[in-house]
């Protein structure tokens, strides 16, 4: 059973405008969505949020944001430690049958209807005994047989018992959370969090609403591809398109199930750029619920800076931290390349160093290795906006974002940007697709992990200072025009506005995509 | 069907008793003829009944030590407990009946051992012989099918396959990669699908790694064969050239490739022996060494070896196929 903790001094029966539900951030990690969020609560300060905050287990770090004053009620719902001591409920067979069934449907497809229909079940095995005694009884290793049998009657089955029950409580956990009140369900991905918001608005009828960030399925897929910790339980050699399940399938359908649920019963599906709902799409997400709200910056913090002038020693500056996923090493190789041609290059590294200590010494080697230290500097955390004045071109060499600030920050101080293909880079530099007028280039998208490429960008606007002016300029108007946090704040309170109504809290109206 | 029972396949005799020894028949033996006597005297004699009471517990105590002293800790008690009471409850009755009821019982029934095994093996926690664990995949069906259509290009897939392909593939890629895999992984990296190109990143970030500290593993100091030597200086050199390994491993790569040679390959002794185990990378990576190092009459001698043993593998194999059938 979840373990409650309420944390502010609203109850759950206590009704909100809004309930964010977020898995695995908010409020006890700092930066990228836990960031997001803290700043949405503060930028509607006349909405009242509750919040519930999904873990794997309770957390044992304080809460890394103060709560903001129209936060009025936290909650948690730990997704480990469903079950309670062992019972010895039995069940007739033609209901472990048909759970069974609603169960695996779900499991391998999703849907409103699926997950409807597993409501149900759930409420009819309720009444011979709690779910969470059921859970460790011989009527779920009943259940497990059953399901086992028609999902993956080829793996092993022992493996299979163990995902099935880590799979299976999370999902009786997500729908046996009491509910607190709410006139709107925002959730922050689909997964366990979308899941929930789901049930939310299946049995509340109320208004669901889901930002995505990053995708949430493709990252699970791409974690569950690669992961040695899930093992491979049939020979499938090096086909792709073999039919039989293994566990990896199992997990992965499981979360495409969810995500299916979560956009089907979703009221509005919001992304940070266009390019992301496109999977949102093939998961069954109906283009007309489809919205884009760029993530924005507040510009006056930008407003003095000068641009660096032609005159000062030619500098492009990456900011991020020195770790592997950003590509340090690439940028490194690029400013080598570059050396070549603009002898007196600086290429600044301004982010922290201490998350991934070895990369950051190999970093730091390669420099001395190519006989770079003049030229690469890492400065170490610092305030960004103190240095922006002295740079000509931003690179980002990252080999996987969303939507960066850093090329938001760049371009309100009229910085042009190099950035490898990745998340909403080619959107913000090259501009929207449907732009109009289009605004120019602000910078170069160059393939990931091309360091030749990279270098032939940034020679480029840091030799052509008319390039480098236009680019500069053309991102800094998208910026103006696209990505402020004023706007983005706007657009939420527009959205709220429409789903608090009293037409959109009304009758819940389900239908299939 | 029980789905245990497809992966495991439990011996014979696991469901019977375990098996008894001698002890527990002279034990009921014994008590049979003590406890008949001992009735006997109690009908016959006509003193109180006091003595025949306490001669059948006497009697009941022997039979206990003799089914019990001298057990050691794994023995399971179940029967020999078995005994003691129906003796203890019912006299010179119960003695013979425990002695009817050993006689039905399987002596040759599966000893703690054989269960030990079966059930290590059903946990998991043991290697079963090869043989049984071929056959328990060949019925629950995990072995590769054999009519699957034969594996295709990875850089083909990344070309044209589907999105759920190209994916299935970066996920091979990441879990198995050879530096075979690079075009594909690069090609990947290029793609037009966003959702491909993420992952290829993810890919490239794990491989990197991965790479990095197999890396360290074979440069590590540690006690080698020659013939292990060679072979991971033929895996470094192969290393070496991989887009995903960062400048300074690649020339720690070449460096260790070349020290591992020149210890493993010191003599011309050393080279016959090792061209002769050689498959052809490796047999390239020897020549090149052995060029670099103007080792000229070396060179042509691994060479020649290495064709014969090639060559003799040729006949072999032809030879082996005329003789089939």
């Amino acid at each position: 059973m979840s373990e409650r903790s309420r944390v502010l001094p609203a109850s759950a029966s206590e009704e909100t405008d809004v309930c964010i539900i977020v898995e695995g951030c908010y409020p006890y990690v700092s930066g990228g969505v836990s960031a997001w969020i803290d700043w949405l609560i503060r930028s509607q300060p006349k909405t009242r949020f509750s919040v519930v905050a999904l873990w794997p287990r309770p957390m044992k770090t304080p809460p890394r944001y103060a709560h903001p004053p129209n936060l009025v009620y936290l909650d948690h719902l730990y997704l480990q430690q469903f079950g309670a001591a062992p019972g010895s409920a039995g069940l007739p067979s033609a209901e472990i049958e048909s759970a069974g069934q609603a169960l695996t449907a779900f499991l391998t497809q999703g849907g409103t209807v699926e997950l409807q229909n597993v409501m149900k079940e759930i409420s009819h095995l309720k009444k011979h005994q709690s779910l969470s005694r059921l859970f460790n009884s011989p009527a779920a290793w009943q259940l497990a047989q059953d399901m086992y049998r028609r999902e993956m009657p080829n793996g092993s089955f022992l493996h299979y018992f163990w995902a099935w029950r880590a799979l299976l409580g999370g999902l009786l956990s997500i729908l046996e959370f009491p509910l607190p009140k709410a006139r709107v369900y925002h959730t922050i991905s689909t997964g366990y969090a979308g899941l929930l918001a789901a049930r939310a608005r299946i049995q509340s009828g109320r208004p669901a609403l889901l930002t995505e960030h990053g995708i949430y399925t493709n990252e699970r897929r791409i974690e569950l591809l690669m992961a040695d910790w899930v093992i491979d339980t049939i020979d499938k050699g090096h086909g792709l398109d073999d039919p039989r399940i293994d566990l990896r399938d199992m997990w992965i359908r499981a979360f495409e199930a969810y995500a299916r649920t979560c956009y089907e019963t979703a009221t509005d599906i919001v992304s940070l750029y266009s390019d992301n709902q496109r999977p949102q799409k093939m998961l069954g997400a109906s283009s007309e619920k489809l919205r884009v709200i760029a993530n924005g910056i507040d510009l006056e913090r930008f407003k003095g800076i000068a641009r660096a002038s032609p005159t000062q020693r030619p500098t492009m500056a990456l900011v991020g931290r020195v770790v592997p996923i950003k590509d340090v090493k690439t940028y490194i190789e690029a400013a080598n390349l570059l050396k070549a041609t603009v002898p007196d290059l600086r290429a600044w590294v301004m982010g922290p160093t201490d998350e991934d200590p070895e990369y950051y010494a190999e970093c730091r080697a390669l420099v001395a290795d190519l006989a770079l230290e003049d030229t690469v500097i890492f400065t170490g955390p610092v305030n960004v906006v103190d240095y922006l004045g002295q740079v000509h071109v931003m690179v980002l060499t990252s080999l996987s974002e969303s939507q960066p600030l850093v090329i938001l920050e760049a371009g309100a101080a009229g910085i042009p940007f190099v950035s490898t293909d990745v998340g909403s880079c080619r959107e913000i530099i090259d501009g929207p697709p449907d732009e109009r007028p289009h605004l120019g280039q602000g910078g170069t998208v160059t393939h990931l992990a091309d360091a030749g490429e990279i270098a032939a960008a940034a020679h480029d606007l840091l030799t052509d200072h008319d390039k480098r002016r236009k680019a500069g300029d053309a991102l800094r108007t998208r910026v103006a025009a696209h990505y402020t946090s004023q706007k983005a704040s706007a657009a939420y309170s527009e959205l709220y506005a429409r789903l608090t109504s009293a037409e959109s809290v009304g009758a819940p109206q389900l239908e299939r995509g | 069907m029980n789905p245990l029972q497809k992966t495991s396949v439990a011996p014979k005799s696991a469901q019977q008793i375990p098996s008894l020894s001698g002890r527990e028949a002279f034990a009921a033996a014994f008590a049979v003829a003590a406890e008949g006597l001992v009735g006997l005297a109690a009908l016959t004699a006509d003193g109180p009944l006091l003595w025949p009471v306490v001669l059948h517990f006497v009697v009941t105590a022997i039979t206990a030590a003799i089914l019990f002293v001298g057990r050691q800790s794994a023995y399971d008690p179940t029967v020999s407990s078995l005994i003691v009471l129906v003796i203890l409850v019912s006299g010179p009755v119960g003695a013979l009946a425990s002695l009817v009821a050993l006689a039905f019982l399987d002596h040759a029934g599966a000893g703690p051992d054989v269960l030990e095994a079966w059930y290590t093996r059903l946990a998991g926690s043991a290697h079963s012989d090869p043989p049984t664990e071929l056959s328990d995949r060949v019925i629950a069906g995990r072995v590769m099918a054999s009519k699957a259509p034969p594996p295709v290009s990875y850089e083909e897939v990344i070309a044209s396959g589907t999105l759920g392909q190209c994916q299935a593939a970066l996920g091979l890629m990441a879990r198995r990669f050879h530096t075979d895999y690079t075009p594909a992984l690069e090609a990947a990296l290029r793609s037009r699908e966003p959702v491909v190109r993420v992952q290829a990143a993810a890919v490239v970030s794990r491989v990197r790694m991965n790479l990095k500290s197999r890396i360290k593993q074979l440069t590590s100091p540690r006690a080698r064969t020659s013939a292990q030597r060679v072979a991971a200086a033929a895996e470094l050199a192969r290393l070496s050239g991989c887009a995903f390994v960062d400048r300074a491993d690649a020339a720690r790569c070449r460096e260790a490739a070349a020290d591992a040679l020149g210890v493993a390959l010191a003599t011309s002794r050393d080279v016959h022996a090792q061209a002769a185990q050689a498959n052809r990378e490796t047999a390239r990576v020897i020549e090149r060494h052995l060029l670099s190092n103007a080792r000229h009459r070396d060179f042509r001698v691994s060479r020649r070896i290495h064709t014969l043993v090639v060559d003799r593998r040729l006949r072999l194999r032809l030879t082996a196929r005329q003789a089939a059938p």
